[in-house]
């Protein structure tokens, strides 16, 4: 009897330990949170190639690193004021075509989304301006400004425009573009990624 | 489930404006003096009438007739070339001798004609255009190259294998079907391809006016305007009709196509010769799917028109449903109290702040008015920086990453405290309360005009508006760029929709 027991307790610990692992949590990926839009205004909006690439101080390829730092927003912050939420990672520069930064350099790059968990446990991207968070590991075309921020102690770069600044390379096997989540942006934006893989993608 | 054409056209409804004159030229213009084509010294004005769509029920709003020369534009009138045989004349049948031959290579072509037509030409049918070719040279040439031009617009360009001997020559015949009528000039340029050079290069090319008929040629030319669009929301579209021919077409009769069905309703058109006709066209639609817009010029073939195959004309349309186009509605919407932080002051005693505080109130305020129901109230200019739960609340502040062109954000609240997603089809969310930021860098280096914008832009999204999805002119449209400096009436329709 004793024997059946200690048996017993054993395939417990074993049963109790496997489905322990199994329930730990993953970190969810960027790419397979909901976003949840909040709309903005621009000055100006690129129509064209010509225009986007006037318009954009940096033309590169780069890789974000998966080292994004969530920052929610600040609301009446008595040092730096308020600031809409954002995230800040490590872009690697692959190939450069207009300004500045030279292939291999790592500069802070920030984007126009933070993510989200509310009181029910949901968590959710808000973004800002129809933008689309990038994925880390994926090679983009982007269109950069340099900007500083104290709240970034010194000189980041963002993308010039929240729609229209950002193309994935595609792989050999990938065709389509990967799209952006704002309906009304999806004709000039295939367009555009149509004229930005020919152009600066071999 | 495909819905049946009928069904889909009971589905729709069709409000069509036109409106509009010219100059000197009332609506209620005798119809029974357009019955006919005018005089060469009566010059007719472009226009078109649409007062039948009345007596239909059809709502005309506003005109916008406008003519613009078909040489301005990149039509394309082009009349069919066709190469006919090449035919070599046997010497004793040649009338055009060669006295004297050319030591070494020389191509000519000469004697253009039409021997099977006397003037004027027919239209629309071929027209076999007759050139002599010669070969004036000492050596044999195994073929050339020709183009065919019409009053210097090239038609075509072409090779030809045929063996031509010193002194022979042969007949290049080209059928020319013109669909414009008029007087035109065609020639013919001739060149040895990859070959010797020739001893004369004056002679290569030949030229002649040739008149055809008189002609009314009308084209349905094109229909510009949204693709995707929001329901039961006028849109604007621009159709163009032009008359390709050297005649004025008067009176012409065009119908409005919905999907594919010609509604009750004819227009009445008048285009002069070489001319396009543009009208304003604006279409609501009240039911989402496929749908689209045409117009049928001269159904029944009723005018002189020459060539009716290119007359009509249609633009695929898709109707967004209520959620696709509008965000979610105030809980308590009439009379949304606003609360403006204590530290837009300080944003508006910039010195490249280019309006007062009155001016952003003035600017919240304009929605007023514009759907029922749905009003500001209160809009306080608070001393503090604390939010104190006013319905919506106005600041300043720094949009990092969103890059230096933006000039303001709104975000909206559920009852949960949880942002509501302005692009997600949710027409059911309601809102409980608004954050609207101010970029305070980058709205310093515009205009008062598109500062004031920005905040009414900003206050449309917290009311719900989205970015239109079409190209209609709006406040709501994404940039100072493209939207209008104060509410329009697409805005306004679009808040009435989404707080009906």
């Amino acid at each position: 009897m004793k024997k059946y027991l200690c048996v017993c307790i054993v395939v417990l610990l074993i049963t109790t330990l496997a489905f322990s692992g199994c329930s730990v949590e993953k970190e969810p990926r960027v790419q397979d949170l909901p976003i949840k839009n909040m709309g903005g205004y621009l000055a100006k909006n690129p129509e064209n190639l010509n225009d986007l690439e006037e318009w954009s101080t940096c033309i590169v390829k780069g890789v974000l690193a998966d080292d994004a730092v969530n920052h929610d927003e600040m609301l009446n912050d008595p040092v730096y004021g308020d600031s809409t939420g954002f995230t800040s990672s490590t872009l690697t520069i692959t190939e450069t075509f207009k300004g500045d930064l030279s292939p291999g350099d790592q500069v802070a790059f920030v984007e126009p989304y933070f993510v989200k968990t509310n009181k029910k446990g949901e968590t959710y991207i808000v973004a800002y301006c129809g933008y689309t968070p990038a994925i880390p590991g994926q090679e983009y075309v982007f269109f950069l400004d340099p900007s500083e921020s104290p709240l970034l102690g010194g000189e980041y770069y963002e993308i010039s425009f929240p729609e229209r600044s950002r193309y994935a390379v595609p792989s050999k096997n990938e065709i389509e573009p990967l799209g952006l989540n704002n309906q009304e942006e999806e004709g000039t934006y295939q367009r555009l990624y149509k004229q930005v893989i020919d152009k600066y993608v071999e | 489930m495909k819905m049946r054409w009928n069904q889909k056209l009971l589905a729709c409804i069709l409000c069509i404006s036109i409106s509009g004159c010219l100059a000197g030229h009332a609506a209620a213009q005798d119809q029974s003096s357009l019955k006919q084509n005018v005089s060469s010294d009566e010059q007719i004005i472009a226009q078109i009438d649409l007062s039948d769509f009345q007596s239909e029920g059809i709502s005309l709003i506003e005109e916008t007739v406008e003519e613009e020369n078909v040489d301005d534009l990149e039509v394309n009138e082009i009349p069919e070339v066709e190469q006919g045989e090449i035919i070599i004349i046997p010497k004793e049948k040649n009338e055009n001798q060669i006295l004297s031959r050319a030591t070494g290579t020389d191509l000519a072509i000469s004697n253009m004609r039409a021997p099977n037509n006397t003037e004027p030409l027919p239209n629309m049918t071929d027209v076999k255009i007759v050139s002599t070719i010669q070969n004036l040279g000492s050596t044999t040439i195994s073929g050339f190259n020709y183009s065919v031009y019409m009053d210097t617009q090239l038609l075509t360009t072409k090779s030809v294998a045929v063996t031509l001997g010193a002194g022979a020559s042969a007949n290049l015949n080209l059928n020319i079907k013109n669909r414009v009528g008029g007087s035109h000039t065609v020639m013919v340029t001739v060149w040895l391809p990859n070959g010797p050079t020739e001893t004369n290069t004056s002679n290569n090319s030949v030229s002649k006016a040739f008149r055809w008929q008189d002609a009314v040629s009308v084209r349905a030319y094109e229909i510009s305007g949204s693709s995707k669009i929001e329901p039961n929301v006028d849109h604007a579209y621009e159709i163009s009709v032009a008359n390709l021919g050297n005649l004025d077409g008067v009176d012409i009769p065009i119908k409005i196509l919905l999907n594919g069905k010609m509604l009750d309703g004819t227009a009445r058109a008048s285009i002069p010769a070489r001319k396009i006709l543009n009208f304003a066209v604006n279409a609501k639609f009240e039911n989402s799917g496929g749908t689209s817009l045409g117009i049928y010029i001269d159904p029944q073939h009723t005018s002189a028109d020459i060539d009716p195959d290119d007359n009509q004309l249609s633009k695929s349309i898709q109707v967004l449903t209520p959620e696709q186009s509008w965000g979610g509605t105030w809980r308590n919407s009439d009379g949304i109290s606003v609360q403006i932080l204590d530290k837009v002051k300080d944003l508006v005693a910039k010195e490249n702040f280019r309006i007062s505080m009155d001016q952003i109130v003035s600017s919240i305020e304009s929605w007023n008015g514009v759907a029922s129901g749905v009003s500001f109230g209160e809009i306080w200019v608070s001393d503090t920086n604390d939010d104190v739960g006013k319905d919506i609340v106005l600041t300043k502040g720094s949009i990092l990453g969103a890059g230096k062109n933006v000039l303001g954000i709104t975000v909206t609240y559920d009852e949960n405290g949880n942002e509501v997603d302005q692009d997600g089809g949710r027409l059911k969310d309601v809102f409980v309360h608004s954050r609207i930021t101010l970029e305070q860098d980058h709205l310093l280096e515009n205009s008062s005009a598109a500062q004031a914008q920005t905040v009414t832009h900003e206050f449309g999204h917290a009311l719900g508006l989205r970015h239109p999805p079409c190209s209609d002119t709006a406040i709501m449209r994404e940039s100072t760029a493209t939207a209008a400096y104060r509410i329009l009436e697409h805005d306004e329709q679009a808040l009435q929709e989404t707080y009906k």
